[in-house]
């Protein structure tokens, strides 16, 4: 079976296999778009949404890992808050590349925007190529699936995409679920506090016929998502109150 | 249009007699059977008029995959709790009394506080419910009868609104029971139930105090007087019924918690997938999934 799509998606140029000269905190902190949008991360942080991350130090320091997290909305705010976490984390400061759909991205500045911030378009080479080079994806296999949720769906995840874990699978790498609960109440204009929770990793297993991948891939996808419902309902009962 | 004919059955026919013209499979089943926990199949047949009103007239409840229930032999039925009046059992036990080829009846494990109360526990008994124990529960699983247990136990049904059709983590003691007896797991996602009594909140002080699970706050109790208080909302009702799941493990494995808690976990997640789901399909509270 071929994954790879269209040339529009492969990793864009400095993104190869040469970049693996530079740290991980270089990458991260040379980058001049980051230098731009710093601010405003640290203030949607900090101050409007006043996230407080927790269970960063399942991670492993090096090689590759696998984040699969739920999302809202049209602008990945998730997975911008995740790329800040791992970034301000004195522990774990780790750079994150996101591996997500851009199809439905039609403006080509945010786009190349987003592509500045570690943001990488979705295929299967793309995936297998950042894995050999040893790094840190985040995936969230809603997708665009989630984009025009109702309210009465908030904090219900939708049937998180399989296919998206077939390359950890393959490659038998860690994946560790990521529960964020506001996102959902929150959007870009309500000063909802975010709570992030990365959990253990799950089980990856790496069997040896395209069948059993898929089954296990299946199952993954099965028990990220409900690890990650799971949570957010444990947080929604601990939450006192929603502001 | 409700349509009143159960419950004209409930007071005007001996019971008995309606239900073996009604229901034969289910009564040449069980009439001549003794029952060493105390299932009667009078007080069955006297009761059973009233609860297939509630399941056909006023829940309307749509019964998904009723045929991947075992026509025969031992199976374990295994759902999300709701209620804060737990029915959700009464409608399941309908829906295999009534709408299954091999009518049979669920026996559901029931926690020891209801065997307590005066009158509802010897009503329990009757209809054929017992106490939730690993050693009634073998028993009747040996005996190739269905058992139904909640694994959220009696904290699902005092759940209150806001946390509707999120399950609670579930107990594995389950899984064990399914490996030990060899019997097979059948998964159903109830949608309907958690908004029947629109639970606001609970007073746990008060709970305690008058030694109850929890004691409710809806929008009918404590305000209105008996029976109104018991009355629920008509919402509509989806029961969807997985194929059964056959867990390929000799029954020395049901000692590895690792396992069973694995399990127990993979069941709860795929609960909690199918209510997301369901939930956002349904049209309205009141009209189900008829038009989706």
């Amino acid at each position: 079976m071929n994954y790879s799509k269209s040339a529009k998606h492969s990793l864009p140029a400095g993104k190869t296999v040469n970049n693996q000269s530079k740290t991980d905190q270089d990458t991260i902190l040379s980058s001049q778009e980051l230098a731009y949008i710093k601010p405003i991360l640290t203030f949607l942080y900090h101050v409007w949404w006043r996230v407080q991350a927790t269970g960063f130090e399942h991670l492993p320091d090096n090689g590759p890992a696998f984040i699969v997290g739920n999302t809202s909305g049209y602008i990945p705010w998730p997975a911008l808050m995740l790329i800040y976490s791992l970034m301000i984390n004195k522990d774990k400061q780790r750079a994150v590349h996101v591996l997500t759909d851009m199809d439905h991205i039609e403006d080509e500045r945010i786009s190349a925007f987003l592509r500045a911030l570690n943001f990488v378009p979705w295929s299967y080479d793309n995936a297998k190529q950042l894995i050999e080079q040893g790094e840190l994806i985040a995936i969230f296999p809603e997708d665009s699936s989630v984009i025009g949720k109702t309210v009465a769906m908030r904090n219900r995840l939708k049937r998180f995409d399989w296919t998206k874990f077939l390359p950890a699978i393959e490659a038998n790498i860690p994946i560790f679920p990521l529960a964020t609960l506001g996102i959902d109440e929150a959007g870009a204009t309500v000063s909802v506090p975010w709570k992030m929770k990365l959990m253990p990793a799950v089980f990856c297993q790496s069997p040896k016929d395209r069948e059993a991948i898929q089954e296990a891939a299946k199952k993954t996808a099965l028990r990220a998502e409900g690890e990650i419902q799971a949570e957010i309902n444990r947080l929604l009962r601990a939450r006192s109150r929603l502001l | 249009m409700v349509d009143w004919t159960h419950l004209k059955t409930l007071v005007t026919e001996n019971p008995l007699q309606a239900l073996r013209r009604r229901n034969p499979v289910f009564y040449e089943r069980y009439a001549e059977k003794t029952d060493e926990y105390g299932f009667d199949l009078k007080t069955w047949a006297r009761w059973e008029p009233f609860f297939r009103f509630c399941f056909e007239d006023y829940f309307k409840v749509e019964v998904r995959g009723i045929e991947n229930i075992p026509h025969d032999g031992r199976a374990i039925i295994v759902g999300n709790h709701s209620g804060v009046i737990p029915i959700d059992g009464a409608m399941m036990s309908m829906a295999m009394g009534n709408s299954h080829p091999s009518a049979r009846r669920i026996r559901y494990l029931i926690t020891d506080w209801f065997f307590g109360l005066p009158f509802l526990g010897n009503w329990m008994r009757e209809t054929g419910q017992v106490r939730a124990s690993l050693e009634i529960a073998e028993k009747l699983l040996d005996a190739d009868e269905i058992i139904g247990l909640y694994p959220e136990g009696i904290r699902g049904v005092g759940k209150p609104f806001r946390d509707r059709y999120r399950v609670l983590d579930f107990h594995p003691g389950f899984v064990k029971l399914a490996i030990t007896t060899q019997s097979p797991i059948v998964l159903v996602a109830t949608v309907g139930g958690d908004e029947i009594f629109p639970n606001f909140t609970n007073l746990r002080s008060l709970a305690t105090y008058m030694k109850l699970p929890f004691f409710p706050i809806t929008p009918a109790f404590p305000w209105l007087p008996f029976p109104l208080w018991i009355t629920p909302l008509p919402v509509r009702w989806l029961m969807n019924i997985h194929k059964p799941i056959k867990l390929d493990y000799p029954p020395e494995k049901a000692t590895d918690r690792k396992l069973v808690r694995e399990i127990a976990k993979d069941i709860q997640f795929q609960i909690q997938r199918d209510l997301n789901e369901l939930f956002e399909k349904r049209k309205t509270l009141f009209t189900g999934w008829e038009d989706c």
